[in-house]
């Protein structure tokens, strides 16, 4: 498999997200960790085009993250909630990792 | 001893857990008011997502330092602002946070930070 695009800071944080939804490419993932996990918050700009880009990418969240932060009702559902189990898997299914920090 | 009294707001913008500013923002805020100073509290912007119920941050290694808000009253914090349209971006509303608040408007915080504060801190 492809690319994997990683995630990390919420939409106020950094504008990164926009920079990687425009090099995502078809059949890349994209993982969305720790303060990343906003980007994914219902009825929001960055979710809204996530969902869009989910026709053609995989969107993974780390659901500990979610949970941590107490936004699971609020959340994409989606999305593919992983764990860190998981998180491992992908980073080997997937040939390479971007990490947008 | 005489201890000079200021009024202190600080400001907390950025989400819990992701940086550490979320948490040593509260630590020196709970600190404040052992000094005798008039603290409040501003929440804005990603700093909404501190005042979440059902935080379980356990899974993720850390503790939920975000429970010590509710005792902000005992502590004499007041007020407790919240900035509304960044309650309303994030599709939440007063009914979602962990203790009653005061809701604000960035016409009135332009004021408040203006001319109510002698310092504003922001981590």
């Amino acid at each position: 498999m492809p690319l994997l695009h990683i995630l990390n800071k919420s939409p106020q944080q950094s504008a990164i997200w926009q920079t990687c939804l425009k090099l995502a490419q078809p059949e890349q993932g994209i993982l969305l960790i720790e303060d990343g996990i906003y980007l994914a918050i219902i009825n929001t700009e960055a979710a809204n085009q996530l969902a869009t880009l989910a026709n053609h990418c995989n969107i993974y969240l780390l659901w500990p993250d979610v949970i941590a932060r107490g936004v699971s009702e609020r959340i994409m559902t989606e999305f593919t909630a992983i764990d860190y189990v998981g998180f491992v898997d992908l980073t080997v299914a997937y040939d390479k990792v971007q990490s947008w920090l | 001893m005489l201890t000079t009294v200021k009024k202190l707001l600080f400001i907390q913008a950025h989400a819990p857990y992701g940086q550490i500013a979320g948490r040593e923002n509260l630590d020196l805020l709970l600190a404040a008011p052992t000094f005798e100073q008039l603290t409040s509290i501003l929440f804005i912007e990603d700093g909404v997502w501190h005042l979440l119920a059902d935080q379980n941050a356990a899974v993720i290694g850390l503790e939920v330092f975000t429970k010590a808000y509710a005792a902000l009253p005992l502590y004499d914090v007041n007020p407790i602002y919240v900035e509304q349209v960044s309650l309303q971006q994030r599709g939440l509303t007063t009914d979602d946070l962990i203790l009653p608040v005061t809701l604000v408007n960035m016409e009135e915080l332009k004021q408040l930070i203006a001319q109510d504060f002698d310092h504003c801190l922001c981590l």
